[in-house]
């Protein structure tokens, strides 16, 4: 009896729940999972935008690994991926690390602050402002100030190398402070009596770090490094403020790419396939993240 | 009781998506007020007004896209519709739809759901598609022969023997050159040239004499500037072309090699252009230019009518250079108007877009919107323009001015002609792997 009435409670409130989840669970699925399905669908056809699509089968997947843009493209978000995941992680990582040790006080405060900024500041205003700094004739800002010492102007977004360099640069700018306030956060969540029990067995500040801080905030570190490389592989709107992908292929990013088949080429089914292999690529990597973040568990 | 108020709070919420999800309604203050009965359904062009009537279509609506100019465009577009309504009682609705990609995304989404615009300005990279895909109304037969015939460049917006867009917004930046006679006459060059050898000799004075930063200036930092600016006019006047009315790819021609090799000795060879053309886009270049900083350089018409006032020396223009004994040829946008096969009303379709073709819409259009529009009537009178070079230009325009053509895969292989281009003029590529590069990547588009 009891038992009975135990399973209609237990039904009821999950029927509750059920109702309570039910439109998010709705807005999911069409807004995200359906369209899933639908770019999977439209990556077998030959869609324009403008007709209707006609089966193609694998095509555009076999014709996707023979064009040079791709591949340039897939090329430079690895080069992209290595140089601003770690360098966002580190950068953000130390600061945050020293402000917690040292600056546990108004100050740092203002330097987490002022550090933010970037982080609120749209990708494309972040992009035109950079674009001026950075502009090649010398009359631009980092081109005078680099003449002033007596160096040469740099065509920086017009060289591949450069060019690269620069978005880069933007991107650890724009990011640094969102991941800085994670590891904080985090660091602050050390037990202090770790700490405390380390500093009287004298150990210095560095080896507190890595032995007690390191290993306290592993799956905080895990989660930035998963985001940074997921949001790596996703960079669209600097590169198209900046660079547009140029010069050449020299910035060009898989998600601009998709954006400039789909839209400006009229090749939606094309562009579909490239989106689907770049949601393979990327899974596979945060697999890979989980497994080695695992293993050293 | 909590979980009722959560539950109304939740259906609070997905009653308000849902109520955000309709598309809002243009504002249009302008608007006449008036009572619109049905319109007359569309029958392929074959809904004749009732004999009697001066307004046959009065009450019909139609919409209508276009692209914007002055960023006052609404408002202008409403003005003029408030015209047309008292003279036709027909209502048109305008959208203003961004350039670009953006507003490409809004066409297709638009003609997808069948919500798309009865009358549209469009441009060459979309007009393959909507074509193919049966969207556009083939005009022959439908709009009066006499306008058809008025039309200067209707042969341009043709597709074999069908009429699906007629000429719009034709001369709109139209791409040429720009000089400083200042620093010419300063480097001892007293003749603006006029062939490329001509051209090679003044750059190589202008730079041996120091008197300015860049002898020469050819736009290379995106995709619409290298290939409409500095790609097209170039290889067209050295005789070749990139593709066939036919849709056939001929860019591995001699005379493509020729016209690139040429690009590339400028920077590599001669250095006369610098290395800088691929990060300085055309605001900076014109910048540059009415500072007094570059002596010869491609660029579009219409900053030079706009800032000619800024321009402090003495300048002139022209359409640009070819080979000795060859014949200059540059690119001029032949921007378009076309009506959707599946227009609520054809027959007011029809009455708008030969408003929109009318010498009186054309010249308001002109002095509002657009000074350097080309002019599009045989019957209008001589148009002059604000800068007297440009008027000379403006006359020889027709004959040597080419728009983009019609094929499939046009839009790819303009940009493929620029990624492959700027990775030449950046030294990462040979003339010949330029050339053959772009000719395979434009062959993959054509399909």
């Amino acid at each position: 009896m009891k038992t009975n009435i135990n399973k209609k409670r237990r039904r009821r409130n999950n029927l509750w729940g059920y109702t309570f989840t039910a439109p998010s669970a709705i807005l999911l699925f069409v807004f995200i999972v359906l369209p899933i399905f639908i770019s999977v669908a439209l990556s077998l056809t030959d869609f324009s935008g403008f007709n209707e699509p006609t089966y193609v089968g694998f095509k555009n997947y076999v014709d996707m690994f023979k064009d040079k843009k791709f591949l340039a493209s897939m090329k430079n978000t690895f080069i992209y991926v290595l140089t601003t995941v770690p360098l966002q992680t580190i950068l953000s990582l130390v600061v945050a690390a020293i402000l917690a040790e040292k600056f546990q006080n108004a100050f740092g405060e203002f330097i987490r602050g002022t550090m933010f900024i970037p982080v609120l500041c749209s990708a494309v205003i972040a992009g035109n402002l950079f674009f001026y700094l950075f502009a090649s004739d010398k009359n631009a800002v980092i081109n005078s100030m680099l003449m002033l010492f007596g160096l040469d102007k740099v065509n920086w977004l017009g060289k591949s190398d450069t060019a690269m360099l620069v978005i880069c640069m933007v991107a650890v700018w724009k990011n640094v402070g969102y991941f800085l306030v994670i590891f904080y956060a985090a660091i602050m969540d050390v037990p202090k009596s770790l700490h405390e029990a380390a500093r009287i067995d004298g150990a210095s500040p560095m080896q507190r770090f890595f032995n007690i801080t390191m290993p306290s905030i592993r799956p905080v570190l895990y989660l930035v490094i998963t985001l940074s490389t997921i949001w790596a592989f996703q960079v669209f709107d600097i590169t198209m403020v900046m660079t547009k992908g140029g010069p050449g292929t020299a910035t060009m990013s898989p998600v601009l790419l998709v954006y400039n088949y789909a839209f400006t080429d009229h090749r939606m089914g094309y562009a579909s396939a490239i989106a689907c292999i770049l949601a393979v690529v990327i899974f596979v990597i945060s697999m890979l993240q989980k497994l080695v973040f695992k293993e050293e568990d | 009781m909590k979980k009722i108020i959560a539950l109304l709070l939740v259906l609070a919420l997905v009653i308000g998506l849902v109520a955000c999800g309709k598309t809002p309604e243009t504002p249009n203050t302008d608007k006449p007020n008036t009572e619109k009965p049905a319109d007359k359904p569309a029958d392929g062009g074959n809904d004749a007004p009732p004999a009697d009537s001066d307004k046959p279509y009065e009450g019909a609506t139609v919409t209508w896209w276009h692209y914007p100019f002055t960023g006052e465009d609404q408002g202008y577009w409403d003005e003029r519709a408030a015209v047309f309504y008292e003279r036709t009682g027909i209502t048109v609705e305008t959208t203003i739809i961004p350039w670009g990609a953006d507003g490409a995304a809004k066409l297709s989404a638009g003609f997808l759901s069948g919500t798309g615009p009865d009358v549209l300005y469009m441009t060459a990279e979309t007009a393959y598609d909507l074509i193919s895909a049966g969207h556009l109304l083939d005009l022959n037969g439908v709009v009066p022969q006499e306008i058809l015939d008025d039309e200067i460049y209707l042969a341009k917006t043709a597709t074999g023997d069908k009429q699906y867009m007629l000429p719009y917004a034709g001369g709109v930046s139209y791409r040429g050159m720009a000089f400083n006679l200042d620093l010419l006459k300063a480097a001892g060059v007293d003749k603006v040239p006029e062939t490329r050898e001509e051209f090679l000799a003044a750059a190589l004075k202008v730079k041996e004499a120091g008197v300015c930063e860049y002898p020469v200036m050819l736009p290379m930092a995106t995709a619409a500037e290298t290939t409409m600016t500095s790609i097209l006019p170039n290889i067209w006047s050295g005789g070749g072309d990139f593709a066939t009315p036919e849709g056939e790819v001929v860019f591995d021609s001699a005379e493509n090699l020729e016209t690139l090799q040429w690009m590339y000795d400028l920077i590599y060879t001669h250095g006369v252009l610098s290395e800088d053309c691929t990060g300085i886009d055309t605001t900076a270049q014109i910048d540059l230019f009415i500072e007094g900083k570059i002596a010869m350089l491609w660029g579009e018409t219409w900053p030079y009518v706009d800032r000619a006032a800024e321009i402090g020396f003495e300048w002139t223009t022209s359409l640009g250079i070819a080979p000795e004994g060859g014949k200059v040829m540059t690119f001029c946008p032949t921007d378009m108007v076309a009506v959707n096969a599946n227009a609520k009303n054809q027959g007011a379709a029809i009455e708008w877009l030969k408003f929109l073709l009318s010498v009186e819409q054309r010249d308001n259009f002109r002095e509002t919107n657009y000074t350097t529009l080309l002019q599009l009537n045989k019957s209008a009178a001589p148009i002059t323009y604000p800068v007297d070079c440009i008027n000379a230009d403006m006359a020889a325009a027709g004959e040597h001015t080419r728009a983009l053509p019609i094929v499939k895969g046009c839009s790819t292989m303009t940009t493929e002609m620029c990624t492959n281009v700027q990775l030449m003029m950046m030294g990462e590529l040979t003339p010949e792997e330029a050339v053959a590069a772009i000719q395979a990547a434009c062959e993959a588009a054509a399909g």
